[in-house]
């Protein structure tokens, strides 16, 4: 991913003019991340958002249609830009309906996370460098499917599983739980067995695509 | 209310149809000349015709039905091409019975060609006036004919006027329902929970004060508090918010229904499959488009459905079929689609009649009153199944907005 070597390209689409000037500033204050189109409704944003943008960060409610439709439009234009949702409600069913095709899964944060700057800049700056981010709080509430394949993992990968699904790197999950990133390692290469990934596949993601796919938040 | 095209055939058809019932007792004029074979001198001599004479009495008959049909044709023909048939009763009077008089004339100017000798003197005034008389008749009922007939086309349109402005006034006040619904909910969402929220922090900070203080007891209380505040926020007024507007409606059906199925228990299954009938209404960016009241229809009752089969059926496998077929001519409006929506369950069924139905009456009225039904009975998957009809009318974009 080029974005390594250079600053991320990010486009900011929210509706409420003052959270789209606060999420801005958050953005754009940060080295690494460079905000290149701003936009309130689903038309500004395909006529404003230049090609090459690695991250579109998508409000839900837009003053015209809608982030999900304004998402799938964006990564049929260009199927490198990452998309992720921001939304003052439990979206994680939609972004796991709409990730099953499309080019590259969603990431999702919860609008009261959004105002954390640690969490949203951190947040972009994961999905810029190709992770899939689901919102903490949602995470935290999450319960495999009864006989899924994910329902078979042990308390301790289940855990693990959760911290990269925040999108956190081994380093970070290691430092989270108290062990070491060589554990972390083989946790997840037991994981990635369990789950029957696809050989090849960029494991990492197809391992939260799985979590999004067999899990879900009773009552969330 | 104006003459109409099939107002004038009405006109020809029973202005006309009456001068041939008048002219054929014409035929009358042959009847003497046949009685008189048999019973010769009586009503023929008074007439004057030769007992004998046959070609005579045709030549009666005939000019006496053209004298009765020609001119009353031709009245028929004056009153709507004049527009007299529009004028106001007295005065439409008034040109029939000149009308009346006219025909009379010809017909008693024909009875005279017709006859070999003079008639008796009082013959002539006596059948002016019978054929004055019947022609009036004749263009009286057919004049009032048409009234009838413009009365009841007015009191069907009128009814229909009605019928429509009911139909209006309903589906305003549905929209109109849905928007405040739609506002207040999102107040309680975006403004309700989020002061809800600062208030469970600032009463957090208070708790760490509190226990820097050396009062753990109060700092426990709070804390309860909190917990308290956040129940309320995530649950009360969650679902107080939800039952007013599901938010998901503002999204597409089938983006609604994903949302649904997130926040299902996870030992259940969802399975919920689209129609080709409806799957050109839920498209990016279709047009037309489900009415933001039909989506909150049709997501509500799934919902619903859902919700009955999980708490009372104890279901493991749900399965939604959504499809949608043009809506029968005679009874539905131009456009009208009908969206029929299944929700089969493999639960333990329907316990008691009548009872899983309380929390879907809502829908089931709205359905009704739009011509559909829903219904609650057996599923194939061994539980219930709730079968819902309901008559929608996509909607272009620009009207669609609820804000």
């Amino acid at each position: 991913m080029s974005a390594a070597h250079r600053a991320a390209r990010v486009a900011i689409v929210e509706d409420e003019a003052l959270l789209l000037g606060l999420l801005t500033r958050l953005v754009g204050a940060q080295p690494g991340l460079e905000v290149v189109a701003t936009a309130q409704g689903q038309r500004e944003a395909l006529d404003t958002i230049p090609a090459g943008v690695d991250v579109a960060v998508l409000d839900i409610e837009l003053l015209d249609g809608n982030g999900i439709v304004l998402g799938r439009a964006l990564q049929a234009r260009d199927p490198h830009v990452r998309i992720l949702l921001l939304s003052s409600h439990n979206v994680l069913g939609l972004v796991r309906s709409v990730s099953a095709d499309a080019p590259t899964p969603w990431s999702y944060l919860s609008k009261r996370s959004s105002t954390e700057p640690g969490l949203l800049v951190r947040t972009i700056a994961a999905v810029a460098h190709g992770r899939v981010v689901v919102d903490p709080a949602l995470v935290r509430r999450s319960v495999p499917v009864d006989d899924s394949p994910l329902s078979r993992l042990t308390a301790a990968q289940f855990r693990v599983l959760q911290l990269v699904a925040e999108g956190y790197g081994n380093g970070a999950v290691a430092e989270d739980l108290g062990i070491t990133p060589k554990a972390v390692e083989a946790q997840l290469t037991g994981i990635y067995r369990l789950l029957d990934l696809p050989a090849g596949a960029n494991n990492r993601v197809a391992a939260v695509l799985a979590f999004l796919q067999q899990t879900v938040r009773p009552g969330a | 209310m104006p003459v109409r095209g099939s107002d004038r055939r009405a006109l020809t058809v029973a202005g006309v149809g009456g001068f041939v019932l008048l002219a054929l007792p014409a035929a009358v004029a042959l009847s003497p000349w046949r009685l008189d074979q048999t019973t010769p001198g009586t009503t023929s001599q008074a007439l004057g015709i030769a007992p004998d004479d046959l070609g005579d009495a045709v030549r009666l008959a005939v000019l006496l039905f053209v004298g009765t049909l020609v001119p009353g044709a031709l009245a028929v023909l004056v009153l709507l091409r004049t527009g007299a048939i529009d004028l106001p009763r007295g005065r439409r009077f008034g040109v029939i019975a000149v009308l009346s008089v006219a025909i009379a004339s010809v017909r008693t100017g024909a009875l005279s060609l017709g006859l070999p000798a003079h008639l008796p003197g009082n013959l002539v005034p006596m059948e002016f006036l019978l054929a004055a008389g019947e022609a009036l008749i004749a263009l009286g009922l057919a004049a009032y004919y048409v009234d009838v007939r413009r009365q009841i086309r007015a009191e069907e349109q009128q009814r229909l006027a009605e019928a429509e402005h009911a139909a209006r006034v309903s589906a305003e006040l549905e929209h109109e329902e849905l928007r405040v619904r739609r506002e207040v909910s999102q107040r309680l969402h975006g403004g309700l929970q989020q002061r809800l929220v600062v208030a469970a922090a600032q009463l957090d900070e208070i708790e760490r004060a509190l226990e820097a203080h050396g009062e753990p007891g109060i700092a426990r209380s709070v804390h309860e508090l909190i917990d308290t505040l956040d129940t309320l926020r995530e649950r009360e007024v969650r679902a107080l918010a939800h039952g007013l507007y599901p938010w998901a409606a503002d999204l597409d059906l089938d983006a609604a229904l994903a949302l649904l199925a997130d926040q299902l228990p996870p030992s259940v299954h969802l399975d919920v499959r689209y129609g080709s009938g409806v799957r050109p209404l839920l498209a990016d960016g279709a047009d037309p488009t489900l009415s933001p009241a039909d989506r909150v229809a049709l997501f509500s009752t799934v919902e619903e459905g859902v919700t009955n089969a999980l708490r009372h059926g104890d279901a493991r496998r749900i399965a939604v079929a959504i499809e949608a077929a043009a809506g029968h001519h005679e009874t539905h409006h131009e456009g009208e689609l009908v969206v029929r929506v299944t929700v089969d369950d493999d639960g333990s069924g329907l316990t008691g009649p009548g009872a899983e139905l309380a929390g879907l009456a809502p829908q089931r009225a709205r359905a009704r009153r739009r011509g559909g039904d829903l219904t609650l009975g057996a599923s194939p998957l061994g539980g219930a199944r709730l079968d819902l009809r309901l008559p929608v009318r996509p909607v272009r974009h620009e009207v669609e907005e609820l804000r």
